[in-house]
């Protein structure tokens, strides 16, 4: 599969309109303060990528980020508007795809779950369905239902839903936490494509850091309890990633070197 | 976790929402939407109900039917969970029996009314023997599973302890089902109540 | 496999034919003479003369419409009540003493005034039949829809599904398999109303068969009717838990998060 070459560079000027901020956000959750005073901003286009050790509240910055959670101080903001629900601009990939996708539905029905939603007719649907599952590299599985799919196609499944949406912004929790190395791999370089191919804005939470690297244009290190920003990295290797040579930059030890040493540092 | 303010928020609103049901039928009643021969007021039925206890009426007839209760339900656990201990602790039985009951748990208890009445007439021993005919099943079906359920090592604890069937009985399955049949005894109410 | 399937059904008709057979035996050899009890030979042709005449088959035919018509009506109330109370928090704690102040009301309990109001037939049985029904299915459909997947739920948010979406696509087809168990257990409830309902008072159906027969002192054709509800019965049963497997038979398909 060919990766677009073409990219929207990110917006460096100080004073681009974020398309995420978050504004001293604070989260309390029964009685833990999960998320503290937390301030970034999310420029369009760009591929945001958050790291941390466990429990340091980079899903619920995720959650907070899609509006299933409301913070207790401060201010998420979308365009400039603030975050009081979900919205449709908004699509969240669930590392859980099992739990996620409809079992009692096909892929076919699954993904048309998200044009539904959107108000399609009912006439156009079934080409857009079939569009979206070849983008994903799904095609002749409409048919199929989710647990006679393997996990890769599954979540595969479940980013083409998301992409159903034409969404502005991504929002992706682990989403290849529970697959095996390889399939991983090829996912990513998928989401890279269909990202570059949307130019769509994305907040990629993972805890592999060589994930993080490869896929984003920035990298953000959370401390735990409460979470907070510890480090951010700009990720200056050039685009189109690959695989091989990316991984092998200099660039790329070194910002994986700070990392890792990040990561540590927050275990004690 | 919510307050126990809160708690007594929610069920004071709840009595208010129930009140305002009672308010809806006293209108109904009152500007005769329905025939007061087919929907009396709920001034009117309290006013029985009041009557009805302090004539004695109501007393002796809910005293009656509390002493059916009591008496049926006694009849039922009692011969429920010796026949249920009887059958489940043997696998033997279980394997003969339990097909049968299996079959005869949908049936209507109530199609026993007639039966009753033939045997007994319409006397206080055929209101008994229906309303423990009813009881009985899922205290006796209780039973058995509970039995049934007893960790079988316990049995052969039992066994090389040399343990009288009648002694095993009491002393190892019964208290192992208990908590299954006490269970049941509670839940009971709600699958009869209809 | 099967010959083992045969053993066990073998086994399961040892007791109910030696208990038959020992029943007749000891019929024969008192000659029995009984308003109450009759030998399963004189039960079968009783049953067989039933069939022949209709009579028994328009009883079964009037009990199962009250059956089907009350449980109908029931569950959809049911349903549409444990649906808005399991998705809203608010209105089920606002209902709650409404609700437990009702429920434990036995339907029996409601025939008098159901009698007065409506008179005999079949809509005073069916009232009756669909009063009784509306509980179970009201509980356990509200427990339903507060199991399911919170990951769905999370999903129709994220969709901004509007509410009406959400309860046709996402919250109904997830608590479907529960709601079916809920709806079995009803159609039991259902049918042994209805029978009680008919034994108590009501004219029509199996009940006033059985009451009948006994009045007219024929304990052939009373036990014969017997019988026949508790075949009745268990074939409604066994077909409603057929349909369960054939539609729920994949774990896979239930919504459920348990």
């Amino acid at each position: 599969m060919a990766i677009a070459a073409k990219r929207r560079e990110p917006d460096v000027s100080g004073h681009s309109n974020p398309q995420i901020a978050f504004a001293e956000v604070t989260l309390e959750l029964g009685g833990k303060t999960i998320i503290e005073n937390l301030s970034l901003g999310v420029r369009p286009g760009e591929f945001l990528c958050i790291v941390g050790a466990s429990g340091c509240g980079k899903t619920t910055a995720l959650r907070l980020a899609a509006g299933l959670y409301q913070p207790t101080s401060g201010k998420v903001n979308f365009d400039g508007q603030p975050m009081l629900h979900p919205r449709r601009e908004i699509a969240i990939v669930f590392q859980d795809y099992g739990k996620a996708l409809l079992p009692w539905r096909t892929a076919a029905g699954n993904v048309s779950l998200a044009l539904e939603a959107g108000g399609m007719p009912a006439a156009e649907r079934p080409a857009r369905i079939e569009e979206l599952l070849r983008t994903v590299g799904l095609p002749g599985h409409a048919g199929k239902y989710p647990a006679e799919m393997s996990g890769g196609m599954q979540q595969r499944l479940q980013i083409a839903r998301c992409l159903a949406q034409e969404p502005k912004t991504l929002l992706m929790d682990e989403p290849f936490g529970a697959l095996d190395a390889m399939t991983r791999q090829g996912l990513q370089d998928e989401v890279l494509a269909l990202v570059a191919a949307s130019g769509a804005t994305v907040i990629f939470v993972t805890h592999d850091l060589d994930e993080a690297i490869y896929l984003g244009d920035r990298v953000i290190g959370l401390l735990p309890h409460p979470g907070r920003i510890g480090i951010e990295l700009a990720v200056n290797l050039p685009r189109p990633r690959d695989q091989l040579s990316t991984r092998e930059q200099p660039e790329f030890l070194r910002l994986r070197r700070q990392l890792f040493d990040f990561i540590k540092a927050t275990e004690q | 976790m919510k307050s126990n303010a809160a708690i007594w928020l929610w069920r004071a609103a709840s009595f208010a929402v129930a009140a305002s049901f009672i308010a809806l039928w006293q209108l109904i009643a009152n500007l005769k939407l329905v025939s007061p021969v087919f929907l009396p007021g709920p001034d009117r039925a309290w006013a029985s109900l009041v009557r009805g206890f302090s004539n004695g009426d109501l007393w002796s007839k809910l005293a009656g039917t509390l002493e059916h209760m009591a008496y049926g339900w006694l009849a039922a656990s009692i011969a429920g969970i010796a026949i249920g201990a009887i059958i489940g602790s043997s696998r033997l039985m279980r394997t003969y029996v339990a097909p049968s009951l299996e079959f005869l748990r949908p049936l209507p208890v109530s199609a026993i009314i007639p039966v009753a009445i033939a045997m007994l007439g319409l006397t206080q021993a055929m209101a008994l023997f229906v309303i423990a005919f009813g009881a009985i099943w899922p205290i006796m079906l209780a039973t058995i599973h509970g039995f049934a359920a007893v960790e079988p090592r316990l049995y052969e604890v039992a066994r090389s302890l040399q343990m009288s069937r009648l002694t095993v009985i009491f002393k190892v399955a019964l208290p192992s089902a208990s908590p299954d049949i006490l269970k049941r005894d509670e839940i009971k109410y709600d699958s009869l109540s209809f | 496999m099967t010959s083992d399937n045969a053993k066990e059904k073998a086994k399961a008709l040892v007791l109910p034919v030696a208990v038959l057979l020992a029943f007749e035996a000891w019929a024969r050899a008192t000659h029995l003479q009984s308003d109450s009890l009759a030998p399963p030979s004189e039960i079968a042709m009783a049953l067989a003369g039933a069939f022949a005449d209709f009579s028994i088959l328009a009883a079964t035919r009037d009990t199962l419409f009250a059956t089907f018509a009350g449980l109908a009506i029931g569950t959809v109330i049911g349903l549409a009540l444990g649906i808005a109370f399991g998705i809203s928090d608010t209105l089920n704690r606002l209902m709650e003493v409404t609700v437990e102040a009702i429920r434990p009301i036995p339907s029996i309990a409601l025939l008098p005034i159901a009698l007065i109001a409506l008179g005999f037939g079949y809509r005073m049985e069916i009232v009756i039949v669909a009063f009784a029904c509306v509980w179970p299915i009201l509980i356990l459909s509200r427990a339903a829809v507060r199991s399911i997947e919170p990951r769905l739920m999370e999903v129709a948010r994220a969709l901004r599904l509007p509410p009406a979406q959400r309860v046709w696509k996402i919250i109904i087809p997830a608590a479907l398999p529960r709601i079916f168990v809920a709806f079995r257990l009803s159609a039991g409830i259902a049918l042994i109303v209805a029978v009680t309902v008919e034994i108590a008072i009501n004219p029509l159906g199996l009940g006033a068969g059985i009451m009948l027969a006994q009045q007219a002192l024929r304990p052939d054709l009373m036990l014969a009717y017997l019988v026949w509800i508790g075949i009745i019965g268990y074939l409604l049963n066994i077909g409603l838990v057929v349909a369960q497997h054939r539609l729920f038979g994949r774990a896979a398909l239930s919504g459920d998060s348990a």
